[in-house]
């Protein structure tokens, strides 16, 4: 056997999840004040502002480390801010009480730690944090809050987090709850200055006055604040990684075995309901040369989906004309969800779509845009406009969900009917070749003077020849430079742009012409010339 | 296979499925596997088809002064129905023309492929994901060009290319010339020869408005 496969790590959740059935959920909160503070410090130029907060957020996460050992899901909110869910540790420990203190402990010792390292900064501002626990996260923060005054953890008792909260400022809102600034301020203007005064209106009210929010408030200053802590297995969980003893030449047959490991991974995740969105997927030669890259699927990766990846990569990474190619066969393979999401069901459409052929072709873009960094593939959206080469635009296919029908309908189609008809706009038939750079052509009268549009926008004389300087290599097949005979011609027709805008005014003339390409055997283009400031360009061209 | 025995073929490999608990015989599924095979063509250019339409997996050429309008009319029914269109290297084409033309604009893709890219793999790529390719030139060495063309029959895609090259034989060539265009107040219409040639058609020489 080539290959061992390694499972970088098991879900967690197993034997955790079997029976938290008696003990209520309640949160933990653990706060350092002065590293919150430093993260909302206005009034700092933005690079210094900057800094702070990746230095604290550097020294919080050192906690954080120590909390991790503890419990494996914390919740960073900000630097100084930690959330976790108290049910495991509780029980481990034999309360909350007993936990609480435990958190204190951690803190404790990464100040001591932190003091010896800073001595410039005040002790007693360092020796403020504080561990809450409560049964919601905003009590539990509240808590937190006033353990750091207090220099002791709080543990608010089950059931009790609306008497707690009574006395608190409604300002806790704001900070610990996301309520939004000016509702906060409109309650305080209202004469509700505490939590329990609030907690005394009816939630029907404050719904009214509030819609939404209302309703939050409601539940938070009643202590039924609903968003628990809930364990999910974090997408690392799903990574895998194939490793082989002997280096493996050729893309298929490093796509041979991996294969079982694409097929596992998305059947672990189906199993546990969820999708990968966002794959890493690193490669490595027996040489140490790796090669990654993040690959995005907002429809999530089928196994066949990750082969199609992989074999991209590999055949990209071996192709590529620099010296980065691999110089010896591919040992490890190792594929890290970073994005994961709930499965969604994906149906197929009843009438009028084909699922299929939509996610064909996305797949081809991708792969398209994954041979060359330099390759630009393009969906089109209606933008609107007179000319030809602006009523339509290019957008990015890569940041467009090609699978979506509806939304490239509704991008295609803005507009139709009455609002696409612009005035000034060209009549049908259209061009079928626009040139985004008009070039220059000359056109001439009989006696070999320039043809102008004047002020009227008439035309100082009947146009007979048009001269052709620089063709575009669009079309070099049916024009090639030289001087053409104008069999006919129609306009010239007035084109005012943005009169208003100084800057962005235009005014032009448009003049249709036909000219005969081959003069024996009678072969004609139609030319849309464009006359703007005494000189005239060619603009599009009837194919 | 003209038109009507084509017709009548496609009518009885239907009664077959009614009456099914037999094997198709080698006719009865080469009618149908043929009736699958084809795409319709709008006016005014399906007259240059002898089954009524293009078949997949053939490489169309068109050339000439009305070379991106026949283009553009060869497609725009099979968007329609729901293929995809590959646009690779004609920044110049206009899509409001497209959809005049009837083009089902929210499935065109436009590509560009820079000159220093692996362009065969790339159109390697949109061959294999894509219902219908056009291609304004095909840049690549005639090795390359022999394995897409290959690669366009094995997965039934349509390419229709805005030029002529002798690394690869046209199924279907047409070539529009002799372009008279009809002047009021604007550009009205135009009448154009077309050649029709190539090895999967009828050689022929009619007079289209396009």
């Amino acid at each position: 056997m080539h290959g061992a496969r390694v499972n970088e790590a098991q879900p967690r959740l197993s034997s955790a999840a079997v029976s938290i059935a008696t003990q209520p959920v309640r949160t933990a909160a653990v706060v350092f004040p002065h590293w919150v503070s430093v993260v909302g410090t206005a009034g700092q130029p933005a690079g210094a502002a900057i800094r702070a907060e990746e230095a604290a957020q550097r020294e919080f996460e050192y906690v954080v480390r120590r909390i991790t050992d503890m419990a494996p899901l914390v919740h960073v909110h900000a630097p100084g801010v930690a959330l976790l869910s108290s049910r495991g540790p509780s029980r481990y420990f034999g309360g909350d009480d007993a936990m609480a203190r435990h958190l204190h402990d951690i803190s404790c010792h990464h100040m001591s730690r932190d003091h010896m390292s800073r001595n410039d900064l005040a002790k007693t501002q360092l020796l403020q944090h504080g561990v809450g626990v409560a049964d919601g996260r905003c009590a539990a923060l509240v808590a937190a809050h006033v353990a750091a005054h207090r220099g002791e953890p709080v543990v608010v008792p089950v059931g009790g987090s609306q008497r707690f909260l009574a006395p608190a400022p409604v300002s806790v809102l704001e900070t610990c709850a996301d309520i939004s600034a000016d509702t906060v301020h409109l309650l305080v203007r209202l004469g509700m200055k505490t939590c329990g005064a609030v907690a005394d209106i009816e939630e029907r009210l404050l719904i009214d006055r509030f819609g939404d929010e209302g309703r939050r408030i409601f539940h938070l200053v009643h202590g039924v604040d609903v968003e628990h802590l809930v364990p999910q297995v974090p997408p690392s969980d799903f990574s895998r990684r194939w490793a082989s003893d002997e280096p493996l030449p050729t893309v298929s047959m490093v796509l041979g075995h991996v294969q079982r490991d694409c097929v596992g991974i998305v059947g672990a995740m189906a199993d546990r309901g969820v999708q990968c969105t966002r794959m890493h997927i690193a490669i490595e030669s027996d040489h140490g040369e790796d090669n990654q890259r993040v690959w995005h699927q907002p429809r999530g990766f089928t196994a066949t989906g990750l082969l199609d990846r992989l074999r991209w990569q590999l055949s990209g990474w071996g192709a590529q004309a620099h010296a980065a190619t691999p110089t010896a066969g591919i040992v490890s393979v190792r594929f890290e969800p970073l994005e994961v999401c709930v499965a969604a069901c994906t149906q197929e459409e009843l009438w009028g779509g084909s699922r299929e052929r939509d996610e064909r072709a996305s797949r081809a873009v991708t792969m398209a845009l994954s041979v060359h960094p330099q390759v630009v593939a393009t969906v089109i959206e209606w933008a609107g406009g007179r000319s030809g080469a602006t009523q339509f635009d290019d957008i990015d296919a890569r940041v467009i969900d090609l699978t979506d029908s509806t939304a490239a309908r509704q991008r295609v189609n803005e507009g139709q009917g009455a609002a696409r008809q612009w005035s000034g706009a060209l009549p049908r038939p259209l061009p079928t070749t626009v040139f985004t750079s008009a070039f220059k052509v000359q056109l001439l009268d009989q006696e070999q003077r320039s043809v102008f549009v004047t002020g009227r926008h008439e035309l100082s004389a009947s146009p007979v020849f048009v001269v052709v300087n620089t063709p575009h290599h669009a079309m070099a097949q049916t024009l090639k430079s030289g001087t053409f005979t104008i069999t006919s011609w129609a306009g010239p027709w007035p084109v005012e742009e943005r009169w208003w805008d100084p800057v962005r005014r235009r005014r032009l003339a448009r003049l249709q012409v036909v000219v005969d390409t081959e003069p024996g055997a009678r072969n004609e283009v139609v030319l849309l010339l464009c006359a703007e400031k005494r000189e005239w360009s060619l603009t599009a061209m009837y194919e | 296979m003209s038109n009507v025995a084509h017709q009548s073929a496609r009518e009885t490999a239907s009664l077959s499925d009614l009456t099914s608990g037999h094997v198709l015989d080698g006719a009865l599924f080469a009618a149908r596997h043929a009736a699958h095979d084809i795409v319709a063509v709008d006016e005014p250019l399906n007259v240059a088809f002898d089954v009524g339409g293009m078949r997949r997996g053939t490489v169309n050429v068109c050339t000439g002064v009305a070379a991106v309008s026949s283009a553009l009319t060869l497609v725009a029914a099979n968007t329609r129905q729901g293929a995809w269109l590959a646009c690779v290297d004609v920044p110049f084409l206009s899509m409001s023309a497209a959809e005049e033309h009837g083009v089902a604009l929210e499935r065109v893709v436009r590509v560009e492929v820079p000159s220093t890219a692996p362009r065969a793999r790339v159109l390697g790529a949109l061959i294999e994901g894509f219902d219908v390719v056009l291609l304004s030139k095909w840049g690549c060495s005639p090795s390359e060009v022999r394995r897409l063309v290959a690669r366009v029959r094995a997965l039934s895609t349509l390419l229709v290319v805005l030029e002529h090259s002798d690394m690869c034989v046209a199924d279907t060539h047409l070539h529009t010339s002799a372009a008279r265009w009809c002047v009021d107040s604007h550009a009205r219409h135009r009448e154009v020869a077309l050649d029709v040639s190539g090895k999967r058609v009828r050689p022929r020489r009619c007079t289209v408005h396009v």
